[in-house]
């Protein structure tokens, strides 16, 4: 229990970060699919200050149309019902026919009617101080003018025509004169409106262009770089999965040929007679049997790992006993242990609860977990093996928790996140010539896995490592049913 | 020859006699002051909406539109604004208010500018619609319509205290002929 | 036991061909990003193009307000065509000198002058043609040619009227009892020049040469017969050239209006003049145009009622005085008192008038008072009129002015056929008392017009 809790405080504090390590873990397996999301938001947040720009600028140009080009046709109109209502006064000069001079009076009137109408309108559009000023001085002056223009009409119709003549002269014409001196000074005012709003239209037109341009050439070249970046992370990652193949290749070759070597030059000795007696002769077989084992064991892992990675693999999941497993697989080491003079510490607690598991498949992995501890343990010869009832990591369901311990060479902190990676030997193993085939751990982190649960790594420098396979436990009910079935059919097949 | 002495007075006698007949078979028929009948309808005398006069005696406005008068009492001139001869508003002018025939009128005023008396002859004008735009545009014109030409673009005033819808009412037409 | 892998050698291969797939996709993102950038830019709205369309309608705007002004400132430049102005500019050209600038021009450079064609001048005639006879000795039947008569006035303006009465008339003017050498001629006067001003109807200011307003007649009838009921004016207001006793014209200045007085009607009349000169010798100008032979001026003052309540009575009185200096004679006080009630309708006239001329000689205690009146009255039955009157007067025949008159009386009876609204048919017969001389009868029959 003391060394339960030590490891259990070990893997809080060494080696796994458990919240930044997901994510880190996260960001490299979709590193091309975030790459893409992010580049995806960039030219959307582009697009959409694009559109926003373009729908300022074509509101911008409406208003412009509108306040301006609509502005001067209406004082157009009003420069022109305002001589209209000056030349029908003056056509009632031309004739002593009242009847004649009524219909000129009507046609000024209705003219200046017309221009009163164009007044307020423009009066009710008006909004700066200034356009307002103009608007009201405007009224004024012609409502001076028409008074003017009603006693000139009065004269005309009595018959005064040289006192019409008269008054138009004196006050007329002044009068007049500031009417079309006001239409001329708010034409330039719209003139000057219109300016001021095209060079708006075109400074926002520049701006928008330059930000695009800017925005789309920084988005092609990030999106250039991003895709440079992953297809160059794929193409490294592919060359380093043909190296490790290429490193399998060599380290299987090499695995097969040592043991073929020795039973050839067994047979060979045999053949030529040198072994004598049957002694000798037993001892040359179990060089022979025990070199011929290594073999089809690296075959049979091979093999195995093999139909790990084809998804139509079975496994028989049936409730299994934890304890009889280990015993199982600690049988089936025993030679490899007791050879290579290990001691193995068991600590398995009593009554662990059955897991689902497949048997065969289940030895395989605390085997390849035992051999990897035989084989990196250095200079020592202690083994721990440890299966306790524990709390899952989300608290959320119990756990059988198998630990394999050894006091070895250990694993660096750089080479944990691709120990399980299969083929994968890390450079100092290699240099310390110590033989595999990298599948080991490959295969036992997806045997746990495929019995739903995972393998977990503690491990320093020098002072060793350990394995721990968690398995989730069988709940009562479930116990009850897959006995009920145990006889006929696999409950599960995965 | 008879002696003068006594052809005088026999003269001046039978003028006078003359006259008092003349003048009694003379007089019009005093404006009649009935009701106007189901078909006749009321002559409005209208002013320019300037124009501070509310009311004129049938002997002011005889003066007026036989020109005897020349300015208002605001000191605009006078325009007197009559229809075409012919137009029934026109008859009815002449009957009610002149009492004189269209030559009488046409001589009238004739005279009056020979005589210096009149200053400006009347305005003619061809329709109602005409006359009502006229005394809209002149300060100082007067003219007649028919009560139903009338709208709020002239004033009407009151003859002898009454407008033309009131009764007692002394103006009166008869109705448009339908077309 | 062998495991078959792929060889070094042709894992490269593999390699390379990812990465051609990783440059091509590369270019086609490249390309597609220029292209998404060349459309956008090119949907921006460019600035020239916005302008082009506007710039048109602006050009097409401004040459139309143009052309307005170029119209109207040659409508003003033709009510004024002696004027200074600037030429109308074309449509092209956008802006032009202020019209208030030209016009101010032309009117410091041009004195007003009054358009003819702008005012209402109006000329109206008057003429009659007489078959006359009496039984006088010495006196014809004969065809007279009367007085053509033009009538002229003008609407100077709201308030100034001119009229005149340009007469064109047989014999020398002038002259009361012509030899018969002369008599044919014709000659041409101006009866009336007035100018008149229209204040209000309680103030009107006339100057120039005008019928005096002694009594009711000298002022309603003129020169023309067509517009009196008889085919000539009662003596007691005969013209002065044709042997009349009151001064009927008169060229100074007059003054008349209403007074106001309610329904009673007064008007006024207050005249100032130059008189007339004595009618002795007889050969000289009665009327005093030019030069007033003396500085005394003749004054007269009228007051006269038209009530309301009676429409078309008319009564009234007259005050004319002035001073007589004939030649080589004392001068002459003269005194006219007029006193007039008439009554005129359309159908119905009847006039009374009555008067006395007294002539004070200065210097002395001799008066010499001339009385003289008429009544008239007749009445329209349709197209005739008939009419009467009766008329007297007696001067005495040492009346130092007119000794000639003495005393005349006598009735006319006539009858006035109105031919047309232009054309009076007159047929009249006169009978004349005469202390000077035997009675005279005479028939007129007069054809009176206005055209």
């Amino acid at each position: 229990m003391r060394r339960q809790t030590k490891y259990s405080l070990r893997r809080k504090t060494i080696g796994s970060v458990p919240l930044i390590d997901p994510v880190l873990g996260l960001i490299a397996r979709y590193s091309s699919t975030l790459l893409l999301l992010v580049v995806f938001l960039i030219v959307t947040t582009v697009g959409i200050f694009v559109m926003r720009d373009l729908h300022t600028t074509n509101v911008e140009a409406q208003k412009m149309y509108v306040g301006s080009v609509l502005g001067l046709r209406r004082i157009g109109e009003l420069q022109y019902e305002a001589q209209e209502t000056r030349r029908a006064t003056f056509y009632a000069l031309t004739t002593d026919d009242s009847n004649l001079q009524i219909e000129y009076a009507d046609q000024s009137r209705e003219a200046d009617r017309l221009v009163n109408e164009g007044i307020i309108e423009y009066l009710r559009q008006a909004r700066t101080p200034h356009e307002i000023e103009m608007a009201s001085r405007l009224q004024d002056d012609w409502s001076e003018y028409l008074k003017v223009r009603n006693e000139v009409l009065a004269s005309i119709l009595e018959g005064s025509t040289r006192e019409a003549v008269d008054l138009d002269l004196a006050g007329g014409v002044q009068s007049f004169d500031r009417v079309r001196q006001d239409l001329e000074e708010i034409k330039r005012l719209y003139d000057e409106q219109a300016s001021q709003r095209l060079a708006n239209v075109v400074a926002t037109s520049r701006r928008f262009a330059i930000r695009l341009i800017a925005v789309l050439a920084f988005t092609l070249i990030f999106a250039s770089a991003s895709v440079w970046a992953i297809q160059r992370s794929k193409m490294l990652a592919a060359i380093q999965l043909a190296n490790l193949q290429m490193e399998f290749v060599a380290s299987v070759s090499h695995e097969l040929r040592t043991p073929l070597a020795v039973i050839s030059s067994a047979a060979d000795n045999i053949v030529d007679g040198l072994v004598s007696g049957k002694e000798e002769l037993q001892r040359y077989g179990s060089v022979i049997r025990n070199q011929s084992r290594q073999i089809t064991e690296l075959v049979d892992q091979i093999l195995l790992f093999a139909s790990t990675q084809d998804r139509r693999s079975r496994y028989v999941l049936r409730p299994l006993q934890i304890s009889q497993v280990i015993d199982s697989v600690l049988d089936n080491t025993s030679e490899l242990l007791q050879g290579a003079g290990f001691v193995v510490e068991r600590q398995i607690e009593a009554s662990l609860p059955c897991v689902l598991g497949d048997l065969s498949a289940l030895s395989q992995c605390l085997r390849n977990l035992i051999v990897n501890a035989v084989k990196y343990s250095g200079e020592s010869r202690w083994i721990g093996i440890r299966a306790l009832l524990a709390d899952s990591e989300d608290r959320a369901s119990r756990e059988i928790q198998i630990t394999v311990q050894d006091r070895g060479i250990g694993i660096d902190r750089l080479e944990m996140s691709h120990i399980f990676e299969p083929f994968y030997r890390s450079a100092a193993v290699i240099a310390a010539q110590i033989h595999g085939a990298g599948l080991g751990l490959s295969l036992a982190k997806n045997i746990a896995e495929a019995m739903g649960g995972k393998l977990s790594v503690v491990s320093e420098l020098a002072l060793g490592s350990a394995f721990t396979l968690h398995l989730p436990i069988m709940e009562e009910q479930e116990l009850k049913m897959t006995a009920a079935s145990f006889d006929s059919t696999p409950l599960i097949q995965i | 020859m008879p002696r003068r002495g006594t052809i005088l007075p026999v003269f001046i006698g039978a003028g006078f006699l003359a006259g008092a007949l003349s003048f009694a078979s003379d007089l019009h028929p005093l404006i009649p002051s009935e009701p106007p009948t189901a078909s006749e309808q009321n002559l409005a005398v209208v002013v320019n909406l300037s124009n501070p006069i509310e009311n004129l005696s049938m002997a002011e406005l005889r003066n007026l539109f036989l020109g005897e008068r020349s300015h208002w009492p605001n000191g605009r001139r006078i325009t007197l604004v009559m229809m075409e001869p012919g137009q029934p508003e026109r008859a009815a002018v002449l009957s009610l208010i002149c009492q004189m025939s269209e030559s009488d009128f046409k001589n009238h005023f004739l005279h009056g500018l020979f005589t210096g008396e009149v200053f400006v002859s009347p305005k003619t004008l061809a329709t109602p619609v005409g006359v009502r735009k006229f005394v809209f545009n002149v300060p100082g014109a007067i003219g007649y319509l028919r009560a139903t030409d009338v709208d709020a673009s002239v004033k009407v005033i009151r003859v002898d205290e009454r407008l033309p819808e009131e009764k007692g009412y002394k103006l009166h037409i008869p109705p448009r002929p339908s077309k | 036991m062998k495991v078959s892998t792929l060889p070094p050698s042709r894992v490269l291969p593999a390699l390379e061909l990812t990465g051609w797939r990783v440059r091509r996709r590369i270019l086609s993102l490249l390309l597609g990003s220029l292209a998404t950038a060349t459309i956008l830019h090119a949907q921006q709205p460019k600035p020239g193009d916005v302008t082009a369309a506007d710039k048109q309608t602006l050009q097409l705007l401004l040459q139309r307000v143009d052309q307005l002004e170029a119209r109207v400132r040659q409508l003003e430049a033709e009510r004024q065509p002696a004027a200074v102005v600037s030429p109308a500019p074309g449509p092209t050209q956008k802006s032009a000198p202020p019209v208030s600038e030209a016009e101010q021009q032309a009117e410091s450079a041009v004195p007003e002058r009054m358009d003819l064609s702008k005012t209402l001048l109006r000329l109206r005639g008057f003429g009659d043609i007489t078959l006359h006879g009496d039984t006088r000795k010495g006196n014809t039947t004969a065809f007279t040619l009367g007085q053509l008569n033009l009538f002229v006035t003008s609407d100077i303006s709201e308030k100034f009227k001119f009229l005149s009465e340009i007469v064109f008339e047989g014999g020398p003017d002038n002259i009361y009892g012509v030899t018969r050498g002369e008599i044919n001629t014709f000659s041409v006067d101006v009866e009336r020049y007035l100018i008149q001003y229209s204040y209000n109807d309680y103030l009107n200011v006339g100057a120039g040469r005008f019928h005096t307003a002694i009594g009711y007649y000298n002022t309603a009838y003129h020169h023309s017969t067509w517009f009196q009921t008889t085919t000539a004016r009662p003596f007691l207001f005969q013209f002065e050239d044709r042997g009349g006793i009151l001064p009927i014209h008169t060229v100074g200045v007059s003054a008349f209006g209403l007074i106001p007085s309610g329904r009673l009607g007064l008007h006024y009349v207050a005249e100032v003049g130059n008189g007339r000169a004595s009618r002795s010798p007889l050969t000289q100008e009665p009327v005093q145009n030019v030069v007033d032979d003396q500085n005394h001026k003749a004054f007269n003052l009228a007051l006269f009622a038209r009530p309301e309540a009676i429409r078309g009575l008319q009564v009234g009185f007259s005050v004319y005085r002035d001073l007589l200096a004939p030649i080589n004679s004392p001068r002459i006080g003269e005194t006219i008192l007029a006193a007039h009630a008439v009554f005129v309708r359309p159908q119905f006239e009847w006039l009374n008038e009555a008067l006395v001329v007294r002539h004070a000689i200065l210097g002395t205690s001799q008066v010499f008072n001339t009385p003289g009146f008429y009544t008239q009255f007749s009445r329209q039955l349709g197209y005739f009129r008939p009419y009467f009157r009766y008329q007297y007067i007696n001067a005495s025949g040492t009346e130092p002015v007119f000794p000639d008159v003495r005393l005349r009386q006598g009735p006319s009876v006539g009858l006035r056929y109105d031919a047309s609204e232009s054309v009076a048919l007159k047929l009249q017969y006169d009978y004349t008392a005469s202390r000077a001389r035997a009675a005279k009868n005479a028939l007129a029959l007069q054809i009176g017009f206005t055209f």
